[in-house]
C-alpha cells in the first residue's frame, strides 16, 4: 500500500514534498526526489512521536496527512497537520479523529486520494530568472491540477525583476489561482555573500542591491491583484529574522503579504 | 554515557561519513558510550548500515522543502533538536557542522558537553567563526587533522585553546573485499578508472563528475584495455547518462573505500573525505578541486595531496582530465602502491573519549 502510494505521489504530484514518518525505515533507503523521511528512535513514547510529527508537520506547512495502515492511526492525534486521511485495507470500526477514509482496494483508491489532496495542497513551482513565462506555464501544465490550480506558490530563486513581473501577469491571464511569491533574502540581491548570511556590508553598501530593491518595489506596485509576496531567510541571526518579519508585516499592511 | 551526533548533510556525505568514522573509532576504545545519530541527510542508509541507533528528521534543505522551510530552517533545527534532547537526555552532543547559539545555550542548561567537529576552514571563515558568539559556548573543537597541517596563527587564538587534534578521520578499505569489487567491475587483463565526487548533491560536484565522465568516455574510445566506473553520487538530483561499452554508471557504491583500492586510477574532487580515502587507497589519482568559494579550500587540499606525490591536480576541463589520466596509465606520474593500513584506528576515538570525559 505504502509503496504504491509513494510511487503514485512521485508520478502524479511532482513538486510536492512528501514526508514519510516511519518507525522502521526501509532497509536501504535511496534518496528520491519529492520524498523525505522521518524516523523516530525506536522505543520512545507515542506522545513524543505525536508531538514531533505535529511539530514537523507545522513547520513544513503540511497541507494534508495520510495515515497509511491501521498502526499509523495511532498518530492521528498529532497536531499541526492538514486534513487527516486514513488509507486502510478496510473501513475501520472507529473513524474518530479522521476526516476521510480511503479503502485501498481496486483501482480507484489512488484517484480518490488525488481528489482529496487537490482541495488542500497548493501547486508549487520553482522558478529562476532564466525561466521564460512559457517555461513556467509548461511547468504548471505538467502538474495534475495544471491550469485548474486554485493556489500557486511560486518559489522565486533570484532577483525580483521584470521577468518575475511578466510571469505573474501571464499566470493572472491563464489561471484563476491565487499566487504567493516566496522570495529568498540571499537570492533577492545578486551580490557576493558572506559566510552564513549576507551581511549588511555585503548587501546594503552595494549600489546594485539598492537598484534591485527599487526594482522589487516597482514590482510590488505593478503586480496583479491576485498576487501576494513573502520574504524568507535561513539566517540563524535574530536581527536578520526580525528584519524579515518586519518586512513581511509591512507587506501585509500594504495588502500584499501572505494571507 | 549518552552521546548524540548531529550530522548536517543534505548535499554531500562528508559530515555523515566523518562522524560515522569517529563513532566507530570511539566504539573501539569505549564500551560505555551509547551513540545515537540525528540525521537530516537523505543518505541516512549509511547510518542504518553501520548499526548505530538513529533518528531521521526531515531535511530542511530538501529542494522541495524550500517553500515551507527556507525561511524557518534555523527555527526548525533548534525546535526539533531540542525536543529530541528532551527525550534522549544526552550527556554530550557532537555537531558536524552546526553552530547555533540558541541550541548551545539550551544544551548548557542541560549540563551537556558541546563538541563541534571542525575541519580545516578558509582563514576568512575561521575568523568569522571565532567572532561568532555561539563559538564561545563550544566546550571542545575536534579537529580531524594533525596539528602540523596548520600554519602558526592559522587557527584564531580564541578557538585554538579548545581545539583537540585527532589526526585524519577517514574510512579505510576492508582489504578482504577489494578483490571482489575488482572482479565485479573489471574483466581480466583490464585497467579500471573510477570517477567519484562524494555525495554529488552540490552543483560544483555534479559539474566535476559530468566533465570527468566525458573525459573517461573519450579515453575509453582510444584505449580498449580500459574500463570505467562513474559514481554520480547518491544525492545527485540530476539524471545520469546511459552506460556505454566498458563504462558503468552508478548512483552509489556503499563500498567506496574498497572500490578505490580496487581501481587503477581515480578521478575525484578534493573533498576532505574523498581525498583522505584516495590517499589511503594506494591508488594514484587525478584530483579536480572545486575552485569556487566554500568553507574549506579544496585547491589547498588538492595541492597538499599532490605534494605528497600520490595525485596530480587538474582543472575541470575534460581534455585536461583525460590527459592526466592517460599520463598516469603511461607511467608518467605516481603509480599504484598497496593500500595504507590504519595503524591506529582507535586514535580519533581516544581524542573524542578524552573530550567526553567519564
Amino acid at each position: 500500500m505504502f509503496r504504491q502510494l509513494r510511487a503514485h505521489m512521485a508520478r502524479r504530484w511532482p513538486g510536492t514534498l512528501v514526508l514519510a514518518a516511519c518507525q522502521r525505515a526501509p532497509r536501504d533507503p535511496r534518496p528520491e526526489s519529492g520524498l523525505d523521511w522521518i524516523r523516530l528512535p525506536p522505543g520512545d513514547s507515542l506522545e513524543l512521536d505525536r508531538e514531533l510529527v505535529g511539530f514537523m508537520g507545522g513547520m513544513f506547512d503540511c497541507r494534508a496527512a495520510l495515515f497509511v495502515g491501521a498502526q499509523a492511526l495511532a498518530m492521528v492525534g498529532a497536531a499541526g497537520l492538514g486534513p487527516r486521511i486514513a488509507v486502510l485495507p478496510r473501513r475501520p470500526a472507529d473513524e474518530q479523529g479522521v476526516d476521510h477514509v480511503v479503502v485501498a482496494k481496486g483501482k480507484e483508491w489512488l484517484a480518490q486520494i488525488d481528489q482529496l489532496l487537490v482541495r488542500t495542497v497548493p501547486v508549487e513551482l520553482f522558478c529562476r530568472p532564466d525561466h521564460s513565462p512559457q517555461d513556467v506555464l509548461q511547468m504548471l501544465a505538467a502538474h495534475p491540477l495544471g491550469m485548474r490550480a486554485h493556489e500557486l506558490v511560486l518559489n522565486w530563486q533570484g532577483v525580483a525583476d521584470e521577468r518575475l513581473g511578466e510571469i505573474l501577469h501571464l499566470l493572472r491571464q491563464r489561471t484563476r489561482a491565487r499566487v504567493l511569491v516566496d522570495l529568498f533574502l540571499s537570492e533577492l540581491f545578486d551580490v557576493p555573500r558572506a559566510w552564513l548570511v549576507p551581511s549588511v556590508g555585503d548587501v546594503f553598501l552595494h549600489p546594485r542591491a539598492w537598484r534591485q530593491l527599487a526594482g522589487f518595489g516597482g514590482l510590488l506596485f505593478r503586480a496583479p491583484g491576485n498576487t501576494r509576496f513573502q520574504l524568507s531567510s535561513d539566517s540563524p541571526r535574530a536581527w536578520v529574522r526580525a528584519g524579515v518579519a518586519a518586512f513581511n508585516s509591512s507587506l501585509a499592511l500594504l495588502g500584499r503579504g501572505r494571507p | 554515557m549518552n552521546l548524540l551526533v548531529v550530522a548536517i548533510d543534505g548535499k554531500g556525505l562528508g559530515h555523515l561519513a566523518r562522524t560515522l568514522s569517529l563513532a566507530r573509532s570511539l566504539a573501539l576504545v569505549r564500551t560505555d558510550v551509547r551513540t545515537t545519530f540525528l540525521v537530516e541527510s537523505p543518505a541516512f542508509g549509511m547510518v542504518q548500515r553501520s548499526g548505530f541507533n538513529y533518528a531521521k528528521i526531515p531535511d530542511p534543505r530538501h529542494p522541495l522543502g524550500l517553500h515551507a522551510l527556507r525561511g524557518r530552517r534555523s527555527e526548525f533545527e533548534t525546535g526539533v533538536l531540542e525536543r529530541l534532547f528532551d527525550t534522549l537526555t544526552p550527556d554530550a552532543v557532537m555537531f558536524d557542522f552546526l553552530v547555533d547559539k540558541r541550541l548551545f545555550l539550551s544544551l548548557q542548561r542541560r549540563n551537556c558537553r558541546i563538541v563541534v567537529v571542525k575541519r580545516k576552514l578558509r582563514a576568512r571563515v575561521a575568523k568569522q567563526l571565532a567572532a561568532d558568539s555561539a563559538a564561545a559556548l563550544v566546550d571542545a573543537w575536534l579537529v580531524p587533522h594533525d596539528e602540523s597541517e596548520f600554519k602558526q596563527g592559522e587557527i584564531p587564538e580564541r578557538l585554538l585553546r579548545r581545539c583537540h587534534f585527532s589526526g585524519p578521520v577517514v574510512r579505510g578499505a576492508n582489504l578482504s573485499r577489494v578483490a571482489e569489487l575488482r572482479a565485479r567491475y573489471l574483466g581480466e587483463g583490464k585497467k579500471l578508472v573510477l570517477v567519484t565526487a562524494g555525495g554529488g548533491g552540490w552543483p560544483q560536484a555534479q559539474r566535476i563528475v559530468r566533465r570527468a565522465h566525458q573525459a573517461v568516455a573519450s579515453l575509453l574510445a582510444k584505449r580498449p584495455e580500459l574500463r570505467a566506473v562513474v559514481v554520480w553520487g547518491p544525492l545527485n538530483p540530476t539524471g545520469f547518462p546511459p552506460e556505454a561499452d566498458g563504462l558503468r554508471v552508478l548512483r552509489d557504491e556503499p563500498e567506496m573505500p574498497e572500490l578505490m583500492a580496487a581501481a587503477d586510477v581515480i578521478v575525484s574532487n578534493a573533498g576532505y573525505n574523498t581525498v583522505g580515502e584516495l590517499l589511503r587507497s594506494g591508488t594514484p589519482g587525478v584530483v579536480v578541486p572545486v575552485t569556487e568559494t566554500g568553507r574549506d579550500d579544496q585547491e589547498e587540499r588538492a595541492l597538499a595531496a599532490q605534494a605528497q606525490g600520490r595525485v596530480v591536480v587538474s582543472a575541470d576541463e575534460p581534455a585536461q582530465i583525460a590527459d592526466r589520466v592517460a599520463a598516469l596509465f603511461d607511467g608518467l606520474g605516481p603509480g599504484k602502491v598497496p593500500p595504507v593500513p590504519d595503524d591506529d584506528p582507535g586514535k580519533p576515538g581516544r581524542v573524542l573519549s578524552e573530550i567526553l570525559g567519564t
